[in-house]
């Protein structure tokens, strides 16, 4: 579903994504895991479009997001850290703006939203102004108008950043449903716990590198997700100095 | 601790002229220029205005010049510094921050107070000084008088800002209460701009009336404005219990204001989400991707009074214009004629239609929707970049607003020219197709800009309207393009007489289509490219 091969970013002199090679298939649930300033914002936003790359190439179900931005576009969504929305609209409008961007039709776009307003306990809110919402709700509108066009590929940056107990558990259901259903989740944490629990398979990113990417039994083995992961830092520590 | 706040407030203030620039200085240098070449201006045409009423009025009624000195001053403070109070008293965005910490509420709004009265002092300033400089050069100085004078500055705009901020307040809490924070905003903003319009081109004509019954207006002033009167006379006469009183007043008005206001600051500055729920049901409805996206930018237009006031002032000017330009309609004909049948200048029908076509052009020129319409996506960009929208397709429904909004009031107006010129054929072609012209060379030029010249980090949506290159590099063209037509008309062809009126006019649009069709392949060819690089 989602093939990053030999990705490379710079920020002027600094290298913030160094040759990084991944892959994630339909159905799996992929957690990426770093330090802060590590790049794993970078590598998202490179996969989702918004950002330009200087080397390597990323396939989204085959197409390349060089070549062809829009069609990558149309079959994945992004949930950034920051949900940043058109404050000047209503929920409900802004949904409609989304689903109308994506060609979602009139009968399902009611049934998602329906759906996945229910479920993350936003329904009684969207005839509000975006403007009044909280950090938490506009997480939980960003995450809704993500899933109603139903993508193949979900993109999340720290996606349970601001939610309350019951979202976050919302949001783990929404998230194992996606997967079951054939999509493929690649998302940001720094809540190891939940990476562990959730996820099928993980990636960890040094100062823009992958030091250790594989399913969840392979890169952890006997010891807990945050011991592999401190291990790593130092290891990785060690031998930059 | 008022000391800190009050200088935190300043290099806040100071820091929006001057952060993240590395011309910072030479902005703060620009910005002094500018404010000393109005002051220069104001100051000018107030020393002449009581000039002029020092020579005139009698003896009797020497305090009736302080006592509209008083109040020319307090209405112009009070005038500029309504919505000032409102934003910085109530509307800060570190009220939150501050009231969190152990500081007085009290304190906070002393210290905004504060700030609000330093500029009431520099706004009074450009009428007590030169009114102070016009009565003292005309009657010669006396000791007590200008003593006097200066105490009463220094008291009179303690008046003003205490009325700024109960104005303030109120239009704080109309503002927080309203569903349409914006309408309530554009209604308040209107009044007071029309207001303003209405003095301005009139100040003439009342000054004159005021010197004609001097007399008359002064014994009844005595009753609506008797503070004003008795500041009059404690300066004029000079009567120092009534100028006490006055003093007096304007510090109790001051501490008043300040108690009273201080009672609800709290409420009023952290209420901003007191608005009533809308309630109903979710009604969705799907849409062409053309027609939602230009349902976005009319949103965004329309929720924004500071955009719309600022980018789209002149519509609403150009369908007032046009009414006015119907009702005078005869008037302007006359003129017209007089024009038609000026010795030497043979200006015929069609020159004058070329010549209202662009007088048209240039007044809707004031409208630069898509100027700021990309810096104004901001952190929101996101949005767009990662949806399967083509970049083409944004940039279009930008335009397309543009154009559908400046071209009905822009018809309107040239109209409204049409019928009171009543031009053959062809000049009715020029006077309905130029001005549309120049609508689409706006809007395509403004994109154009944006995308060179893009502001995407802001915290205020008035940075990227008020302070961003591409307005500037937008608008300014645009004046100057009319200004050198202007120029070239009357060098070339009053003055000079060497080149038919037609043919120069003819040369001019033709530079202006030239324009817009480079501007409008720039636009196709790198529009695209460059909004995709946006942020990357």
């Amino acid at each position: 579903m989602l093939r990053i091969n030999d990705l490379t970013k710079h920020y002027g002199e600094k290298c913030a994504v160094d040759h990084l090679s991944l892959h994630i298939r339909p159905g799996e649930l992929c957690a990426f895991i770093g330090h802060n300033g590590a790049g794993k914002t970078t590598t998202l936003k490179a996969c989702v479009g918004i950002l330009d790359f200087d080397g390597g190439e990323i396939y989204i179900d085959g197409i390349s997001v060089r070549k062809d931005p829009l069609a990558c576009k149309k079959i994945i969504a992004y949930v950034p850290d920051n949900p940043d929305l058109y404050e000047f609209m209503t929920a409900d409008k802004y949904l409609d703006f989304i689903c109308d961007v994506y060609g979602v039709g009139a009968q399902e776009r009611r049934e998602r939203i329906e759906k996945y307003a229910n479920m993350l306990e936003l329904e009684n809110d969207l005839l509000q102004p975006i403007g009044s919402f909280s950090h938490g709700m506009k997480q939980k509108l960003a995450l809704i108008a993500a899933l109603a066009h139903a993508p193949k590929l979900l993109i999340m940056d720290e996606p349970f950043v601001g939610l309350d107990p019951k979202a976050t558990h919302a949001v783990k259901q929404v998230m194992h449903e996606h997967c079951s259903a054939g999509g493929a989740i690649f998302f940001s944490t720094h809540v190891l716990e939940v990476a562990e629990k959730l996820c099928d398979r993980v990636a960890i990113i040094k100062d823009g590198r992958l030091i250790r990417s594989g399913t969840m039994e392979e890169v952890r083995g006997d010891a807990s997700l945050e011991d592999v992961f401190m291990e790593l830092e130092e290891d990785h520590a060690g031998q930059t100095d | 601790m008022l000391g800190k706040l009050i200088k935190l407030r300043l290099q806040s203030i100071l820091s929006r002229t001057t952060a993240r620039r590395k011309n910072g200085k030479g902005m703060l240098v620009l910005f002094a220029v500018l404010m000393v070449y109005c002051g220069g201006v104001f100051g000018f045409l107030f020393y002449e205005m009581f000039g002029f009423m020092a020579e005139t009025i009698d003896p009797d009624y020497h305090w009736f010049y302080f006592a509209m000195v008083g109040l020319l001053s307090f209405g112009i403070s009070f005038f500029f510094t309504a919505f000032t109070a409102k934003s910085e008293l109530f509307e800060a965005t570190d009220n939150e921050l501050l009231l969190s910490m152990p500081i007085r509420p009290r304190t906070i709004l002393l210290s905004r107070m504060a700030i609000l009265l330093g500029i009431e002092y520099l706004i009074s300033l450009l009428v007590m000084v030169p009114a102070g400089a016009a009565w003292f050069a005309r009657t010669g100085l006396r000791a007590a008088q200008l003593a006097l004078y200066i105490v009463g500055s220094v008291f009179l705009p303690l008046i003003s800002a205490s009325v700024a901020c109960l104005v303030g307040w109120l239009l704080a809490r109309l503002t927080a209460r309203a569903r349409n924070k914006t309408l309530v905003t554009m209604i308040f903003s209107l009044t007071f701009l029309a207001v303003y319009f209405v003095v301005y081109f009139n100040a003439q004509k009342y000054i004159a009336a005021l010197m004609a019954h001097y007399q008359s207006v002064a014994d009844g002033m005595t009753n609506w404005a008797f503070l004003f009167c008795w500041y009059g006379k404690g300066i004029a006469e000079p009567d120092l219990l009534l100028f006490l009183l006055v003093t007096a007043f304007a510090l109790a008005v001051f501490i008043a204001a300040f108690f009273l206001l201080g009672k609800g600051f709290l409420k009023v500055s952290s209420s901003e989400n007191v608005r009533k729920r809308r309630t109903g049901k979710l009604e969705l409805r799907s849409s062409k991707l053309s027609s939602a996206l230009l349902r976005r930018e009319f949103k965004r237009f329309t929720s924004s009074a500071i955009y719309m006031l600022n980018c789209g002032l002149g519509l609403i000017l150009a369908v007032i214009a046009a009414v006015a330009l119907l009702i005078k309609a005869d008037e302007v004909r006359d003129l017209l004629a007089l024009l038609e049948r000026y010795p030497g200048l043979a200006l015929s029908k069609l020159d004058l239609a070329l010549i209202l076509a662009l007088l048209t052009s240039f007044f809707c020129s004031m409208n630069s929707i898509t100027a700021p319409s990309i810096s104004l996506e901001g952190k929101t960009l996101w949005i767009l970049r990662s949806a399967p929208i083509p970049a083409r397709a944004i940039l279009a429904a930008k335009l397309k607003l543009h154009v559908l909004l400046c071209a009905a009031p822009t018809l309107l107006l040239s109209l409204a020219m049409g019928f009171a010129l009543r031009p053959e054929l062809a000049g009715w072609i020029l006077l309905l197709s130029v001005p549309q012209m120049f609508v689409v060379l706006n809007g395509v030029f403004g994109l154009m800009m944006n995308l060179c010249f893009p502001k995407l980090e802001w915290k205020n949506e008035a940075i990227p309207i008020k302070q961003s290159a591409s307005v500037l590099l937008t608008m300014l063209p645009m004046m100057a393009y009319s200004l050198l037509v202007i120029i070239g008309f009357v060098v070339l062809v009053i003055l000079n007489q060497s080149l038919p009126a037609t043919t120069f006019l003819l040369i001019a649009l033709g530079a202006a289509a030239v324009w817009l069709l480079i501007s409008a392949v720039w636009l196709w060819k790198n529009g695209a490219r460059k909004f995709n690089g946006l942020g990357s």
